[in-house]
């Protein structure tokens, strides 16, 4: 977005009272530095500061908590895993939720409609819902999913999901689909249809014309969706109380409770 | 415009389904006679229904989100139209940082986010407040307020405001009579988009919500964590219900696709 | 004393002069075309006039009064734009009393106003049109109602029918000539369509690079062109390499076999250019062979090879015989259809 082109002179027609921008986002720069930048650099500072069982926080710079971080082997294999959680749930939505919205930007009005509408009407549905959603597919012995399956003798054992990296990317990516689908669809929407149709009559085949013409132009779509998806929102599955609070150290390693739907 | 082909059409069934497919099984166990989460395989029964009524507190929490996402979208809005109408239209040092910073919310996770609002809003006296909440959520929704009024002023063609002041129209008539009504699609897809990440946030808001102040989400989140009976299931096909009507009025009366591209044209 | 004056004004972007050294003064009622091909700085001039743009250096008065101190919506003139600029969520009437009601005009003689106005150019009846629901030539004539209806003292035109189809083009700009005829409004009209220029104004400036090349009458720019830029801008022409030989007496013109006595003044290489259509075929002249021969309905174009390079003709179709292709003929013309400028053709 930080491409914005000079449109010619009128761009340049609001050149009167260099200081109109900076008042224009003042308000907003202050919002941001009050209560974002403060709030973080709180926080980053709160890092430097001692923490005991019955001490509470130490107002004293030390390095342990950064020199825990950067040694403890644990540490390292998480941010790991966020991360790798992260790329496997962006590519997986990409792969996914564009061909999704070329498809269903080639629908006539009404089908489009109900289809965006079931896409992206999980949006407003709370991850909590969804995620016990998830849980009551897949979970365990229990799941429906799973019933289905060994009920079939498709297979033997349950497939593992619950709590599980596969499990999370699969209900990460779940929770951000809208936004993929949404965000490329838009692009499509800017598309001058009759693009495509120059494409195929100078011998374009589908696939030629998907890759060499449409996709140049909705990629920007596809990043703006992926910054959203990056951050990695953990989908909250139902297990022991800990995991609201800043889990102490002590938890984290607790067997992870397999909540079971009974 | 060509049709898509049979493998398309595949694709597309199995997409829906799979994303659908967790939703619909908690409305299904919604309708469960049982006491625990099970599919209605002998009868539907709206007992679960029923017991909403016993927790005022979900209906409470509801209310609570949708007056949290209204407001703290709308305060958002206020300060994002003149921030966005600044970074579309002016070049000055500084704009790329500014916008990046703007943005900066969607890079942040918000676990992070919820620890640093929470020892902020407690060291100035605020935490467990509505305002704080709000404040909060005016910072992770800024960036989809920001962005899709971006996108609707980096688009408009500043001719017709120039044509406007040429007539003689200035400062505040320009913005309400012509700048505003211009961008207003991307406005209002603004909202609605800012909106919904408000009123699904669970992350963040999980640490700044206090009894009183739990929006639907947080409350039941709270409450899977000590009962995991079909009550959660109730709630949700209700807040399920709400939604899609909800999605479907708006379809009706403005458009769907309207709302969500920020396109299309006021003057209808 | 002009109405509008421009004096020596510039405009420059960063280290790019856009504008430099533009003066220009406008009598009032006068239809002034600014003329150049596109990125010669034509609308940037404008936009200085219309205030959007400040100038770097240079003044630009009205009535004698400096109009740079004066904010654009202050200025109270009118201006219409190549994109019409029509406010979309506005119907035709609300877009035309837009300008009234901010400058409070009372109600009942707003709508008077904007019904003469819209009857004006032509759209009685179409008050409560939206502008997507109208066709460019009528949402152009809404956006020339609504510059006109505030009476500006300048109305200010930035390639205002650029966007429309050749045949509707034609029709507006008569139009557009009537109604600045008869309301008298002092017009300056940007276009890069030198037709456009020569039907519609009193006065022509040819712009290239920043720099005026010539301001004049129609007809002085067309016939006597200041400069080799605005005799090839204005319609086509033929520029011949010749030379001036002061040494004989008398001095003489010559190019090829082709030999006039010179005119007073200058000497050495010349170029002399002459329009297509004020070349005759006769006995003496030019040597000149014909490769195409194309008719056009009221008259024919040739191209022809000759011996100072190609040549284009164009003759009236009044029925008599013309050459045909390949043949070779004599190009001629009278010495006052010829101008010539120092230094080579290019
Ligand atoms: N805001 C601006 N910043 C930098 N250069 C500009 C700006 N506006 C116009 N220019 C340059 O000034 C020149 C003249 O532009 P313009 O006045 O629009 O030309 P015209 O209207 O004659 O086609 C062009 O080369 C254009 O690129
Ligand atoms: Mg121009």
């Amino acid at each position: 977005m930080s491409a914005v082109a000079d449109t010619a002179p009128q761009a340049a027609a609001k050149e009167r009272g260099a200081r109109a921008p900076w008042a224009m986002t003042a308000p907003a720069l202050m919002l941001f530095v009050g209560v974002l930048l403060i709030p973080l650099a709180m926080t980053v500072l709160l890092s430097f500061h001692d923490w005991g069982q019955y001490k509470g926080i130490e107002p004293v710079f030390i390095l342990k908590n950064w020199h825990e971080i950067a040694t403890d082997p644990y540490y390292a294999e998480m941010f790991w895993r966020t991360f790798r959680i992260a790329i496997l749930t962006t590519l997986l939505t990409a792969v996914l939720g564009a061909p999704e919205a070329y498809i269903l930007n080639r629908m006539s009005g009404r089908w489009k409609s109900f289809f965006l509408l079931v896409i992206l009407g999980p949006l407003l549905i709370s991850v909590v819902a969804r995620t016990l959603g998830w849980a009551l597919l897949f979970g365990g012995n229990n799941g429906l999913v799973n019933k289905l399956l060994m009920s079939l003798g498709v297979i033997r054992a349950p497939i593992p999901f619950m709590f599980t990296e596969t499990g999370m990317v699969v209900a990460l990516a779940h929770v951000m689909m809208p936004f993929m689908v949404l965000s490329v669809w838009a692009a499509l929407q800017r598309l001058d249809p009759q693009i495509e149709n120059a494409a195929m009559s100078l011998g374009a085949g589908p696939v030629t014309i998907v890759r060499r013409i449409v996709m140049p132009q909705i990629m920007p779509g596809c990043c703006r969706a992926r910054s959203s998806c990056s951050r990695c929102r953990p989908a909250p599955l139902p297990r022991p109380r800990s995991s609201a609070a800043a889990g102490s150290r002590s938890r984290r390693r607790s067997p992870m409770t397999s909540s079971s739907t009974r | 415009m060509r049709r898509n082909g049979p493998l398309a059409l595949i694709f597309h069934t199995i997409f829906v389904t799979v994303m659908v497919a967790p939703i619909l099984v908690v409305c299904l166990v919604a309708f469960t006679p049982e006491g625990h989460l099970s599919l209605p395989t002998n009868g539907f029964s709206l007992r679960w229904f029923r017991t909403i009524a016993n927790y005022p507190e979900f209906v409470h929490a509801f209310w609570v989100s949708l007056g949290l996402g209204a407001l703290s979208s709308f305060v958002a809005l206020l300060f994002a139209v003149p921030a966005a109408l600044a970074i579309a239209r002016y070049r000055f040092r500084g704009r790329d940082a500014l916008a990046a910073l703007f943005l900066s919310p969607l890079m942040i996770p918000h676990v992070v986010l919820g620890i640093a609002f929470l020892r902020f809003f407690t060291s100035v006296g605020l935490s467990g407040s509505l305002a704080a909440l709000i404040i909060a959520h005016v910072i992770i929704v800024f960036p989809f307020a920001l962005r899709l009024t971006l996108a609707a002023a980096t688009g408009m063609d500043l001719s017709v405001e120039m044509a406007a002041v040429s007539l003689g129209a200035n400062g505040w008539t320009l913005f309400r009579r012509v700048t505003l009504p211009l961008i207003l699609p991307g406005v209002i897809s603004g909202w609605a988009l800012a909106f919904i990440q408000s009123f699904d946030d669970l992350t963040m808001t999980v640490f700044l919500a206090a009894p009183g102040t739990e929006t639907l989400p947080v409350r039941m989140f709270l409450y899977i964590q000590d009962n995991i009976d079909p009550l959660v299931t109730s709630v949700s096909a209700c807040v399920i219900a709400i939604t899609m009507t909800a999605l479907i009025l708006l379809d009706r009366f403005y458009g769907l696709d309207r709302v969500l591209a920020g396109k299309g044209d006021t003057g209808r | 004393m002009a109405y509008l004056e421009l004096d020596r004004v510039a405009k420059q972007f960063g280290a790019m002069t856009v504008v430099d050294g533009f003066s220009l003064a406008v009598g009032k009622g006068e239809f002034i075309s600014f003329l150049g091909p596109s990125g010669c700085g034509k609308t940037t001039t404008l936009q200085m006039i219309a205030g959007f743009l400040d100038p770097t250096r240079g003044a630009i008065r009205l009535e004698g009064k400096d109009l740079t101190a004066i904010h654009p919506a202050k200025r109270g003139l009118g201006i219409v734009f190549q994109s019409y600029a029509l406010f979309p969520h506005m119907t035709a009437a609300e877009n035309v009393a837009f300008g009234l009601e901010m400058r409070n005009v009372p109600r009942s003689e707003r709508a008077e106003r904007v019904r003469t106005a819209l009857a004006m150019v032509g759209l009685a009846g179409y008050e409560d049109r939206h502008p997507r629901r109208m066709s460019g030539g009528q949402q152009q004539r809404v956006a020339l109602a609504r510059a006109l209806v505030i009476k500006p003292s300048v109305l200010l035109l930035d390639e205002p029918l650029s966007n429309l189809d050749a045949k509707l083009r034609e029709e507006m700009q008569i139009e557009l000539r009537q109604i600045q005829r008869t309301i008298g409004t002092t017009t300056i009209l940007v276009t890069h369509d030198q037709n456009e220029a020569m039907s519609l104004s009193d006065r022509i400036v040819v712009m290239s690079q920043g720099r005026i090349e010539q301001i004049g009458t129609p007809q002085e720019t067309y016939e006597r062109p200041a400069s080799a830029f605005v005799s090839q801008f204005l319609g086509k022409t033929n520029d011949f390499a010749a030379t001036i030989d002061r040494t004989s007496a008398p001095a003489r013109l010559t190019a090829g076999s082709w030999s006039v006595p010179a005119p007073a003044g200058l000497s050495g290489p010349v170029t002399v250019s002459v329009r297509p259509e004020r070349i005759g075929f006769g006995d003496v002249g030019l040597s000149a062979k014909i490769v195409t021969r194309i008719f056009q309905g009221n008259h024919w174009l040739f191209q022809c090879d000759s011996e100072c390079g190609p040549a284009i003709v164009i003759r009236q179709n009044d029925g008599q015989a013309q050459p045909s292709e390949g043949e070779a003929v004599r190009l001629v013309w009278r010495p006052e259809d010829m101008s010539v400028r120092a230094g080579a053709a290019a």
